[in-house]
């Protein structure tokens, strides 16, 4: 049984900060600096009263509206999320019920970041393989932006908010999931973290204090923390590794694949992987300028956007990396996706 | 490679002259040696000489000597 990805959409909320924004709140950052090393000019930031699963909803809610999928044909909902609207129930049960999916539909809630679109590309192939689902609707969402300090530099120019819709399907025409391949080091876990407000160590006066790092970033040990140079080591470290191994596993070389996607982490380090990578840059799509970094949603929005320019057959190679740390990377053999651009 | 290349790296990531860094000076007298130049010179030591650093060891480093010393070390192992 084969699965394809039969069509995509995403969704970003209205509000835009633009370096400009950051700078007069913060006049000692240096903005300039900042955008021509991260290749990012601008962000979306969702409302104070807006939720991962609130821009979940719209993706999904578009990609019914433009293309042919129906609802009721979803018979599985993977959401990947790392800023789920309560500890308890998953989000996913939330979104079945918002999106009026059949009540037979599974529904299940996975924490992954920048792996998570792989992630749900492997999972939605075996249940599909395994002829458990015919239909799956794989949801990414993510605010990082509610766990941002306004005065931490190192993540709050780096992170948007974004939420992502596809539906892979075992019968309608669409992108091929050829392979697969994941890893994980857990070592890295303290590198890219919110340190409390999960059950090992839970609210406490204490660790809600601001501390002012040696950058001068400030943050609670509720607020997302980023090692951005431990975060680059690893990425030098596995990335290359783990394209090679899928190439090997498909047995492809890297000139037979026509377009890598990578996890569009900042312009910089996408550079640098890609040149070490000896690929050249018409095959490496770069879109973060006006959306930032968005976690699981950086791939399938790039995908998004390029799919005009991809040609049915060709091969295609999704990246991604980050925390946990996780990875995974995928080959699709391109085909006819229904896409809702904006 | 070099002590003289390796301070010409730094300088580079830190768009200024070789001339005006001094090997014996803290790092932290480089006020321009900030977070987003230890990422140009992560990755231009990986690009010229395929050595890493970890966040670990940038965070132990007091003077530009020693990053020197740490990298010659990585490349005499490699």
């Amino acid at each position: 049984m084969c699965a394809r990805i039969a069509a995509l959409s995403y969704y970003l909320p209205e509000r835009l900060v633009t370096n400009s924004d950051l700078q007069a709140e913060n006049p000692t950052w240096d903005m300039e600096r900042v955008g021509q090393k991260t290749g990012i000019e601008s962000r979306r930031v969702a409302a104070a009263d807006q939720t991962a699963t609130d821009l979940a909803f719209a993706a999904a809610e578009r990609l019914f509206s433009n293309s042919s999928v129906r609802r009721d044909e979803i018979d599985y909902l993977l959401f990947c999320t790392q800023s789920p609207d309560h500890a308890l129930p998953a989000s996913s049960c939330i979104l079945q019920n918002r999106l009026h999916l059949s009540v037979n539909c599974g529904a299940i809630d996975f924490n992954q970041g920048c792996s998570g679109y792989i992630y749900g590309l492997q999972l939605a192939n075996a249940l599909i393989s395994s002829r458990s689902a015919r239909n799956v609707l794989l949801l990414t969402g993510e605010t990082y932006s509610k766990y941002i300090h306004p005065q931490d530099r190192s993540v709050r120019v780096l992170f948007g908010d974004a939420a992502t819709a596809t539906v892979i399907s075992e019968d309608r025409p669409g992108a091929l999931v050829v392979a697969t391949e994941v890893g994980t080091d857990g070592a890295g876990c303290n590198n890219l973290i919110v340190p409390i407000g999960g059950a090992r160590r839970p609210y406490a006066g204490e660790s809600l204090r601001e501390v002012c790092d040696e950058n001068g970033s400030i943050r609670t040990e509720a607020n997302l923390f980023m090692d951005g140079q431990e975060l680059f080591a690893f990425t030098l470290k596995r990335v290359p590794a783990l394209v090679n191994r899928l190439l090997e596993k498909t047995g492809l070389t890297a000139e037979q694949v026509d377009t890598f996607v990578f996890h569009q982490a900042n312009a910089f380090m996408n550079e640098h992987l890609r040149t070490k990578m000896h690929l050249p840059k018409e095959k490496v799509p770069l879109s973060l300028q006006d959306v930032g970094n968005t976690v699981s949603n950086t791939i399938p929005l790039t995908l998004s956007r390029i799919a005009p320019q991809l040609t049915p057959g060709s091969k295609v190679m999704l990246v991604g990396f980050g925390v946990g740390y996780s990875w995974g990377a995928c080959l699709l053999e391109w085909g006819e996706v229904e896409v809702s651009n904006d | 490679m070099t002590n003289q290349e390796l301070i010409q790296l730094f300088a580079e990531a830190l768009e200024c002259e070789a001339s005006s860094i001094d090997p014996q000076q803290p790092i932290a007298a480089y006020g321009e040696w900030n977070s987003l130049a230890w990422l140009t010179i992560i990755s231009l030591l990986d690009e010229r000489y395929e050595i890493q650093l970890t966040g670990k060891e940038i965070r132990g480093f007091v003077t530009v000597n020693d990053v020197i010393e740490s990298v010659t070390a990585k490349a005499s192992v490699a």
